[in-house]
């Protein structure tokens, strides 16, 4: 929202900007003869249908500028995977660069009153326009094609969206383009074509800009969410726990495997079981390759979490997930090593109670590297993302 | 006191605006179909508005059925209790009072007021009512589709709006967003209009500080809504799509009816965002013309200049700014950051004071004035008592803290009627009284007038105060019944019966008002040009009705502001605007300075 309230702020200062040379001051009952100026009566030199324009403008850039809040709110959203801009945009952007040239070319021929050069002109813009809006739907075209529906992602839904709206504006352009080829090819004075030159000339230059502030906001939208790299950390470089069946673990099992390492308890009311599934539905994804990864859940609470209960719990998520558990002391040990913080919190009764525990998962190559430490709640795309780049790599 | 002299070469000669060119329709169809005129196409507007809200005001009967004496009406199952609701909330803001005071009033009082012939782009006007009545047709049709209207509620706050469960989830809801999105649309052709004209079309003389502050109020009315529509736009466009094409946009992953549906990661919030973003100023879009519209029923039937107009001016201004940073008021149950809530807290408690000024000149206003106790005067009146009722529980809720108690009881019910409906359509009765003569050259019934003033003020009375003490017990709203509870007592049930009654009587007699505009449009008394003794330029017009072009063969020039009222040492209490100052020293000329 702060983009629109940017925006509104800018219009609302012309406005009191223009009230004070309206001189909103004055004391009416006091001054009594008509002002002198213009037109004696304040309004404006500019002809009604160019200021009807303006206001036009004002209320479309407060729409593209809601919708551009919009977009950077969703984008928070956790499921957000920015797509894949189409080339064939740039070559829109040029087109539509070079219909808004056409148009002020045009406009000059107008003032200087060269009837057959607007003619051209007006064709050459409106050859551009068209260009562009077929330009537009082949973006579509391509994007459809490679899998990018409207209803799959959000980025895809704004990206179908704002290309929309931006071309329907351009059709209601295009509809008094064509009111005033067909004017001019009737063989009117340039006196009656002049004026609707004027306010399309104004009205391709605002949509050329607002396209390129919404290509520009697409474009820039690259991935907001993503692990941190700690490629070069010195800590957590293995363990030595249990795993639920009885079996002595360290992270030398795993070679040549990815694994992710997370620390939780089967009494956890949130955050291990949102990523356990999480985690869970990247394995799935993964099919064939899912053997190359290991998911291993550290419990914090071994008190409670008995070997059988923890294969129980684990299991659920993945038959091949494993969970770890060690003794108090080595617990604390590792969670040491991984900079894990531990605390258990305050319960009712000595079975009943919560463990503060760090929430981000550690992910490992294949070979054993410490590489990866996402953070909790950043979406099962960014494991995706992750697993499966260091998967590529090894 | 000072005195201003002046001479001939002071005077401007008249009709120096560039003439525009009128489209002179012949037919009936062209003059009052298919009419270009701003009058006709006011008039059109205030009929629709007008027609549509009654069946609003039927729905609130229905409900309040349903309220005052639960399960005694079969017809009243708990999903057509909402849609009353929703299809109330949504028509009376939107397609009764919006549409009434810019497309109604706006449209008839800009051009007479500000001296034009016409709005300045004609054919954009009158396609701009046909879209309205196409968008209060899809609405009225969504009566009549499976599953019946929506009943999510005025906001329409995703994710329940589209869900199985929710009544009209399907054609309903989709009716209902189309409806709002071609209200937009050709509301937005109407404001255009109501701006530009305002911009450009005054008159020679007439300067932005000469302006009535009707025409003030109805100016920043629609900017205000012409910048907040289209967020309203937006959002009914993105939740269509959620709705028709699956996206999720403000649906969240979900659970509906034991079905994982298609949605996920949407949020919610953004749409209460957008909504509010809209909805906030939406109160002022409403209350603006009404401010304007009041000062000028004060200041004619006081017989008194308005007091402060430049303070008043101002303030409109500045509620009209601010009234788009206190959006978020309305969701301080929906969660957020404390510091935001601390800051629309506080922006929300600064725009009460621009408010209070307003309230202060109105009192002022009537303060040694030579108060005419005539139909629109009490309504006048009215108004101010129905706003300080409403405004000052608007400080209650204002606050997080007390805000949060409060919230989804009566009292928030009865606030934002007292506030919002009860102030603005005593505004509208009070103007329609005012101009009814000028719009049809009869005046309407007195008697009739003052009973149907003091039923409404009183009735609207009776029921809203009751209201906010049901709130206090924490009586729930939107709830179709209570039932038994341990912390609502049982006279509650009685004193909302009483509230029903109330209701049917306050809406029964709405018959009256109804009979009066029928009634005198064939019978009333003839009017003058200038019945009330107004200085401003509507009442200055050579015909009454006035003719297309409004101003016959010259426009007007104006000399003076529109508040010249018992000037001392002028012949009449009122000095019309276009009336040039006289060469007569030490009479009409003394002014107070």
């Amino acid at each position: 929202m702060t983009i629109t309230l940017l925006v509104l702020v800018a219009i609302m200062a012309t406005v009191v900007w223009w009230l004070f040379r309206q001189t909103i001051n004055v004391r009416p009952w006091i001054a009594q003869r008509p002002i002198e100026g213009v037109h004696g009566d304040g309004a404006l030199s500019l002809p009604s249908v160019k200021v009807g324009l303006g206001v036009f403008l004002a209320v479309a850039t407060s729409l593209f500028a809601l919708l551009i809040s919009a977009y950077f709110m969703r984008m928070m959203g956790t499921d957000w995977t920015t797509l894949t801009v189409p080339k064939v945009l740039w070559l829109n952007t040029g087109l539509l660069i070079l219909g808004s040239v056409a148009m002020q070319w045009t406009l000059v021929a107008a003032r200087r009153g060269r009837v057959e050069s607007v003619r051209t002109g007006l064709i050459a813009t409106g050859v551009f326009s068209f260009a562009f809006l077929v330009g537009q739907l082949w973006a579509w075209q391509q994007l459809n094609a490679a899998g990018y529906y409207l209803a799959s992602n959000p980025a895809n839904a704004f990206f179908y969206l704002l290309t929309a709206l931006h071309g329907l504006h351009l059709l209601g352009g295009l509809w008094v383009w064509g009111k005033t080829v067909a004017k001019t090819s009737r063989g009117v004075g340039i006196g009656a074509v002049r004026q609707t030159v004027e306010l399309c000339t104004v009205y391709w230059h605002y949509l050329l800009v607002i396209w390129l502030v919404l290509f520009a906001v697409l474009l820039s939208s690259g991935h907001s969410f993503r692990s941190t790299d700690i490629t070069n950390a010195d800590f957590a470089s293995d363990l030595r726990l249990t795993d639920h069946n009885g079996q002595l673990r360290s992270l030398s099992d795993f070679r040549g495997k990815v694994v992710a390492v997370l620390f939780g308890y089967t009494h956890c009311p949130e955050v291990c079981p949102a990523t356990l599934a999480e985690l869970a539905g990247t394995v799935k994804e993964l099919g064939r390759d899912a053997d190359r990864v290991q998911v291993l859940l550290v419990t914090v609470d071994p008190e409670r979490d008995t070997s059988e209960i923890l294969k129980q719990y684990v299991s659920a998520f993945n038959p091949a997930f494993l969970g770890l558990r060690g003794t108090p002391e080595q617990t604390a040990q590792v969670a040491n090593d991984f900079k894990v913080i531990m605390r258990k919190g305050p319960g009712a009764d000595a079975n009943n109670y919560s463990v503060d525990h760090t929430s981000g998962t550690y992910i490992f190559d294949a070979s054993g590297k410490l590489r990866r430490y996402v953070r909790y709640g950043l979406g099962g795309n960014v494991f995706a993302d992750e697993i499966g780049r260091l998967l590529d790599a090894g | 006191m000072s005195y201003v002299a002046h001479d001939e070469s002071d005077f401007v000669p008249p009709a120096e605006v560039e003439e525009m060119e009128l489209y002179h329709a012949k037919t009936f169809v062209g003059k009052y179909i298919w009419s270009q005129d701003a009058k006709v196409i006011a008039v059109q507007y205030g009929i629709t508005a007008i027609g549509i809200g009654v069946v609003a005001l039927v729905l609130s009967w229905l409900m309040r059925l349903q309220l005052g004496f639960p399960n005694s009406f079969s017809f009243i199952d708990p999903s057509n209790y909402l849609q009353f609701v929703t299809l109330h909330g949504m028509i009376m803001v939107i397609y009764l009072l919006t549409a009434l005071f810019l497309g109604g009033f706006g449209n008839y009082l800009i051009p007479l007021m500000v001296g034009a012939r016409d709005m300045v782009f004609p054919y954009v006007n009158m396609v701009s009512y046909w879209v309205y009545l196409f968008a209060v047709l899809l609405l009225v049709a969504s009566f009549f589709v499976p599953g019946g209207p929506t009943g999510a509620g005025w906001t329409l706050y995703p994710p329940q709006a589209i869900l199985e469960g929710t009544p009209g989830a399907h054609l309903g809801i989709i009716l209902m967003l189309v409806s709002l999105i071609f209200f937009i649309i050709g509301f937005t052709m109407g404001g255009l209009n109501y701006v530009v004209t305002v911009l450009q079309a005054r008159t020679r003389g007439m300067t932005l500080m000469r302006l009535p502050l009707t025409i003030w109020g109805i100016f920043m009315a629609t900017v205000l809504a012409l910048l907040a529509f289209p967020a309203l736009f937006v959002s009914a466009i993105m939740m269509t799509l959620d709705l028709t094409l699956g996206t999720s946009f403000f649906m969240p992953a979900i659970v509906s009816m034991g079905q994982q549906l298609d949605y996920g990661g949407g949020s919610p919030l953004m749409f209460q965002h957008l909504f509010w973003f809209f909805g906030h100023p939406e109160v002022y879009i409403v209350a603006l013309p009404a401010f304007g519209i009041v000062s000028d029923l004060l200041s004619v039937h006081a017989r008194k200049n308005i007091f402060g107009y430049r303070m008043m001016v101002w303030a409109i201004l500045a509620i009209g700014g601010l009234s788009f940073v206190v959006w978020a008021h309305h969701m301080y149950v929906s969660g957020m950051n404390p510091y935001f809530g601390f800051f629309f807290a506080t922006t929300t408690l600064i725009i009460a004071v621009p408010t209070a000024l307003k309230v202060y000149n109105w009192v002022l206003t009537l303060w040694h004035g030579n108060i005419q106790l005539t139909v629109p005067m009490l309504f006048a009146i009215g108004f101010i008592f129905a706003f300080i009722h409403g405004g000052l529980t608007g400080l209650f809720l204002g606050n997080v803290t007390v805000s949060v108690p409060l919230s989804d009881t009566m009292f928030v019910v009865a606030h934002f009627h007292m506030v919002m409906a009860v102030a603005p359509i005593m505004v509208v009765f009070g103007a329609i009284y005012h101009w009814y003569p000028k719009i049809t050259g009869r005046m309407l019934d007195d008697t009739l007038g003052k009973i149907h003033f003091w039923i409404t003020f009183l009735g609207t009375y009776a029921i809203y105060l009751p209201m906010h003490y049901l709130g206090f017990l924490g009586v729930p709203r939107r709830y179709y019944a209570v039932g038994g509870t341990d912390f609502i007592p049982e006279s509650a049930q009685s004193l909302n019966a009483g509230i029903t009654i109330a209701a049917l009587i306050v809406g029964a007699f709405q018959i009256v008002f109804l009979y009066n505009l029928v009634w005198s449009y064939f019978k009333g008394r003839p009017a003058s040009d200038n019945p009330w003794n107004a200085t401003t330029l509507e009442w200055q017009t050579p015909h009454t009705p006035p003719h297309h072009g409004n101003f016959g063969k010259t426009l007007p020039v104006v000399y003076r502001w529109a508040y010249d009222y018992s000037v001392p040492g002028a012949d009449a209490d009122f000095i019309p605007q276009n009336q040039p100052p006289s060469k007569k020293a030490g009479t009409a000329e003394e002014k107070h300075s």
